[in-house]
């Protein structure tokens, strides 16, 4: 009977039932493209992260940052206590010089690198070092170079020499010359867009500094921050140093390279370092605050309309007050209409939802998405969260009705 | 007389509405299966008698007890329990939900009160004479068809009293008849008993004891005859 | 980690009592005597278990006491479901007598299998100190059942038991505190269980019919056929079997007859006496439907483990007497290629070394469950790496077995025919070398 009464009273008004429906689609498919997004991008996001590696910056140990360090010492990096937790590194040597291609000329970074070397120490496992390792998320047009005369321009750089793969270009520096050819251009997002690369011989003998290197950075494997780690190494107890230095913290790694290379500084990036907390927590925050306001305002729109289809239904729900219905069948009577609402709303809000959660995942982070299959509780919660909540002060309404006033108001 | 001969009891029964008086020290005995007319103008307060006898409105003086049970004392949901076990109404207006059926009418009326139980409902209908249009709705009935209907849902329950509220006000005089002498019938069948609110002397005449009201008091009532000041 | 599973195994504790006490009618105070001395009883009682049996025994006993607890579920439920009342007095007869048994046994038998699992899952590991660990669950027992105690008095609404519906709930609360503890869970290894026995019984029914299966089978029934011998049909059959006794219960309920009302001649009368028949018949449903939910939340537990590393019991290893060690690569159910960590113990008068044999890659590696800088405490295995408990560094899985860092102390082995052989000369001098230079290290201040 409940059942009937439902379908019927449903059936009896189209109209603002269909608006209900249309309401609690709308809200539900809202919260379940947000929440579809929203796992997509911080996976993404979190992989991206994980890939960005570098999160230790060495440099020379020098006031004002001029000093070298030695190229021969990094091999050391995979020798220190921490090795087993350097996922990888690369050295850089940078030098302004003065490149030219198609007779034009500009004053841009020289950085002499390695791109993928493979390092051999004795008694460790070959392992391959440089920036395809470090810096996986290098978007790159053509290939890196292989030979000592073959280059990788920056973007920005390129645009302005109009040169890409297959150019040539010629680098000046203090009246030494060298001809590259390029075979990539790159584009990452920042400021390496405005350098030219090559392989680090090959610019240490333009530069004359053989043997030597500018900065390294290190991607390693490291124990989140926490508040132990933060204190000072000064002022620990030899046992806790001992902890301290036998945790991966970035720091204690970072000090572990400090050791390893002659004349450096290793400091680590915490820009890099924490990203990837910071970044997800915000992100966190701002997708939990936009899908309860997708919810609450969906809400707020079922509470209007289903004020309005209740100030229709007064007489009924008098009626069956005289009857002898009590609060609870009223209640039922009126939540049986709004589970099966958000029955259905739930259903195709997460048709509708996923739907849009594609489109914005390939139209906005151009990929494709992979909806999870908690999505679709999300939908079926958030509808039926809508429903009851735009619901309640109606209901409450409807429980306030007094069956005599509302009887002869007919 | 004894006690459990008695349907209705009412002690210096009042209702206020602010500073309006609906009603005022009613003390009234009605007995078990009788039919009480009551007769008075709009307004002379025998709408608000019919709706504390039906545990729809609370008194704001004295006492009220219908089937032996105290309204007064009941709560908001006891009310309603008690509605639904001990009370008939039947509405000049009819108040049928539009879009059930007459046997669907019938029927919430039985799911309110507990299961629903169609061979029962078909019963009550077919007594009212409605048998042959159980599958209508309210609307393709005529007025003296819906209260029948109202009918069959005011005694599905097995009330021990009926409330009737000008039954008969929108009817023309074969409709009324027939709906009269329905309810003849069917106290003479369930033994309930009725309290029927008109203006009508004619509607009246059908009924066992009249009372008379104005201005919220009793101002004739049969049993104790003759006309107070 | 330790402290946030005693919290949850005390809250299904209470619930327990909860669900015991208020299905008892009489004596309140001596209710909750029995309920916590039978906690106590379980959870000592379990202590010896752990101490004199090797490795994963005591657990797998533990497992097997709840898992015939299951399958008792199932029979029992099934039982009530085929003798439903109106089949003959006898039936009636034993129905009640059964429910009798059952009434007396519960208070005892839940809080003493409750007691054993709290021990086995807070004492099991075997850093923690079990005494200190089983005093403080017994006193939190105690408190747990005289606070509970005071809430039931508390509720509105006093739910309705029958016994089959107690059994149900209690076992329920049962399967979800054994579900704390990966080595007591049983959903997962009853989803392992299924999905071997559908896939042995249709190969041996396909060997046995002669079936040669490619040849006659097109590729859409195939397709079909190979659901059930894919990880599936583990999940979904453990899950059928999961909540098999709910259903049963569910159906036994709502088959309950509704009174007989034939002889009441006032329509509306009879509509309120199968109305109050239904109403109460929904009220026994309140039961199953929270167990329905603990069992729910418990096949969460068991897919989702709060603990998402692997730490597995040691297991103790004798020597042969030629001082050597043998481990075959595969035995039984235990094989060291399967990608997870390992642990087994080797002790030798009063050292007791533990070591580790793990697979990364395509190579075997044996290591300390130590390494050359941290105190002692053993690694534990994540996601594609192991870590040191100690400072929580996590170790690449591709570096185990090499020294350095804090990575773990390789153990030199010979492997030969499917044997791993491991001097026990090495092994002690090996551990005591390490574990005396770090034990130092810490400086006393663990």
């Amino acid at each position: 009977m409940l059942l009937l009464l439902t379908k019927k009273a449903l059936l009896s008004r189209p109209g603002s039932t269909l608006l209900l429906l249309f309401v609690v689609i709308l809200g539900t498919a809202a919260a379940t493209a947000l929440a579809g997004i929203y796992g997509e991008i911080s996976h993404k996001m979190a992989l991206e992260l994980r890939s960005y590696g570098a999160n230790i910056l060495v440099e020379p140990d020098s006031p004002d940052g001029s000093g070298h360090l030695l190229e021969e010492d990094l091999a050391r990096i995979k020798t220190i206590f921490w090795k087993h937790n350097i996922k990888g590194f690369a050295p850089y040597l940078y030098g302004a010089a003065t490149v030219t291609a198609s007779g034009r000329s500009e004053r841009a970074v020289l950085a002499g690198t390695w791109f993928a070397k493979p390092i051999d120490v004795p008694g460790e496992v070959r392992t391959v070092q440089g920036v395809r390792v470090i810096a996986p998320w290098w978007s790159l047009q053509g290939g890196y170079p292989a030979a000592a005369d073959e280059a990788v321009v920056g973007a920005a750089l390129a645009r302005r020499l109009r040169t890409g793969p297959g150019g040539t270009v010629t680098a000046l520096y203090q009246g030494r010359e060298q001809q590259f050819k390029v075979v990539g251009v790159v584009t990452t997002g920042g400021y390496e867009e405005e350098q030219f690369f090559a392989p680090l011989p090959t610019v240490q003998g333009l530069l004359g500094m053989e043997g030597r290197i500018s900065r390294v950075l290190v991607s390693a494997l490291t124990v989140p921050m926490d508040a132990f780690g933060r204190t000072d190494p000064q002022t620990m107890s030899k046992a806790d140093y001992e902890k301290w230095y036998c945790t991966a913290y970035v720091t204690a790694v970072a000090k572990n390279i400090e050791e390893a290379l002659r004349g450096s500084r290793a400091k680590p990036v915490w820009q890099i370092a924490s990203a990837e907390g910071a970044l997800l927590t915000k992100l966190d925050l701002l997708m939990v605050l936009l899908t309860v306001m997708a919810v609450a305002a969906s809400a707020t729109a079922v509470s209007a309309c289903a004020m309005a289809s209740m100030a229709r239904r007064n007489a009924e729900i008098a009626l069956m007050k005289a009857l002898g219905a009590d609060s609870y069948q009223i209640a039922l009577l009126l939540l049986g209409e709004i589970v099966l609402l958000s029955l259905l709303g739930g259903c195709a809000g997460y048709l509708l939802g996923q739907y849009l959660a594609e489109l914005v995942s390939s139209r906005v982070f151009s990929s494709s998405l992979t909806s999870p299959a908690w999505l679709f509780s999300v939908a079926m919660v958030s509808a039926f969260l809508v429903a009851l909540l735009g619901s309640l002060v109606p209901l409450r309404r409807a429980l306030l009705i007094e069956p005599v006033r509302a009887l002869k108001q007919e | 007389m004894e006690e459990t001969q008695v349907i209705i009891r009412t002690e210096q029964l009042g209702r206020r509405y602010g500073a309006i008086t609906a009603l005022t020290s009613l003390d009234l005995v009605v007995e078990k299966g009788d039919w009480l007319t009551v007769m008075g103008h709009s307004g002379s307060g025998k709408s608000t008698l019919l709706n504390l006898l039906g545990g729809l409105d609370r008194p704001t003086e004295g006492t009220v007890q219908v089937a032996g049970q105290d309204l007064s004392g009941l709560s908001e949901n006891e009310l309603a329990r008690f509605r639904r076990e001990q009370i008939g109404i039947i509405f000049q207006q009819h108040h049928l939900i539009p879009y059930l059926t007459a046997l669907e009418n019938v029927m919430m009326a039985q799911y309110i009160h507990s299961v629903v139980d169609e061979v029962e409902a078909r019963g009550a209908l077919e007594r009212v004479g409605m048998g042959h249009r159980l599958r209508n709705r309210p609307g393709e009935l005529s007025g003296g068809e819906q209260q029948r209907v109202c009918i069959a849902r005011a005694i599905i329950n097995s009330p021990a009293l009926l409330l009737a509220d000008e039954p008969t006000g929108n009817l023309d005089g074969g409709a009324t008849r027939m709906v009269l002498e329905l309810l003849r019938e069917l106290r003479a069948e369930e033994g309930f008993s009725i309290v029927l609110v008109t203006h009508n002397q004619e509607v009246a005449a059908w009924g066992d004891r009249t009372i008379q009201m104005d201005d919220g008091l009793v101002i004739r009532d049969d049993l104790v005859g003759g006309t107070p000041a | 980690m330790i402290l946030r599973s005693a919290l949850s195994l005390a809250l299904l504790w209470g619930l327990l009592s909860c669900c015991l006490l208020a299905a008892g009618e009489t004596g309140r105070l001596r209710r909750r005597i029995v309920l916590a001395f039978s906690f106590t009883a379980g959870a000592v009682g379990m202590l010896p278990l752990l101490a004199s049996m090797p490795g994963d025994l005591p657990f797998a006993l533990l497992r097997m006491f709840i898992a015939a607890l299951l399958l008792a579920m199932v029979l029992v439920s099934s039982a009530a479901l085929l003798s439903a009342p109106g089949r003959g007095v006898r039936s009636t007869i034993w129905r009640e007598r059964c429910a009798g048994w059952g009434r007396k046994m519960a208070p005892v038998l839940f809080p003493a299998l409750n007691g054993a699992l709290a021990t086995a899952i807070l004492a099991g590991s075997p850093s923690t100190s079990r005494l200190t660990v089983v005093a403080v669950t017994v006193v939190t027992a105690f408190l747990v059942a005289s606070l509970v105690d005071l809430l039931i008095n508390m509720l509105p609404y006093r739910p309705r038991f029958t016994t089959l519906t107690l059994f149900l709930l209690a076992s329920s609360l049962l399967f979800c505190s054994a579900a704390f503890s990966p080595r007591l869970d049983l959903f997962a290894p009853l989803s392992m269980k299924i999905m071997k026995f559908t896939h042995d019984f249709l190969h041996q029914f396909m060997e046995s019919m002669l079936l040669p299966d490619h040849l006659f089978i097109n590729p859409p029934t195939w397709n079909f056929v190979g659901f059930f011998f894919s990880q599936e049909i583990g999940f979904w059959g453990a899950l059928l079997l999961w909540f098999a006794p709910v259903l049963l219960v569910c159906l036994v309920v709502s088959r309950t007859p509704l009174p007989s009302v034939a002889h009441v001649r006032q329509g509306a009368r009879r509509r309120s006496l199968i109305a109050a028949a239904l109403r109460e018949r929904r009220g026994l449903l309140i039961i199953p439907a929270v167990a329905a939910l603990v069992l729910a939340f418990s096949v969460y537990r068991s897919q989702f483990p709060d603990v998402l590393y692997w730490d597995p019991a040691p297991i103790a290893v004798e020597a042969t007497p030629a001082g050597d060690i043998a481990i075959p690569l595969k035995q039984g159910e235990l094989d060291l290629r399967d990608g997870k960590l390992h642990k087994f113990s080797y002790s030798q008068g009063s050292t007791l070394v533990r070591f580790f044999v793990l697979e990364r890659g395509d190579a075997v590696v044996v290591a300390l469950d130590a390494c050359a800088i941290c105190p002692p405490d053993g690694y534990g295995q994540g996601e594609g790496s192991v870590f040191c408990y100690y400072c929580k560094t996590l170790i690449p899985l591709e570096t185990v077995g090499r020294p350095g860092g804090c990575n773990p102390v390789p153990v030199p082995f010979t492997s030969s025919d499917q044997t791993l052989r491991i001097s026990t000369l090495q092994l002690v001098n090996l551990w005591n070398s390490t574990v005396q230079v770090t034990t130092k290290n810490a400086g006393g201040k663990r």
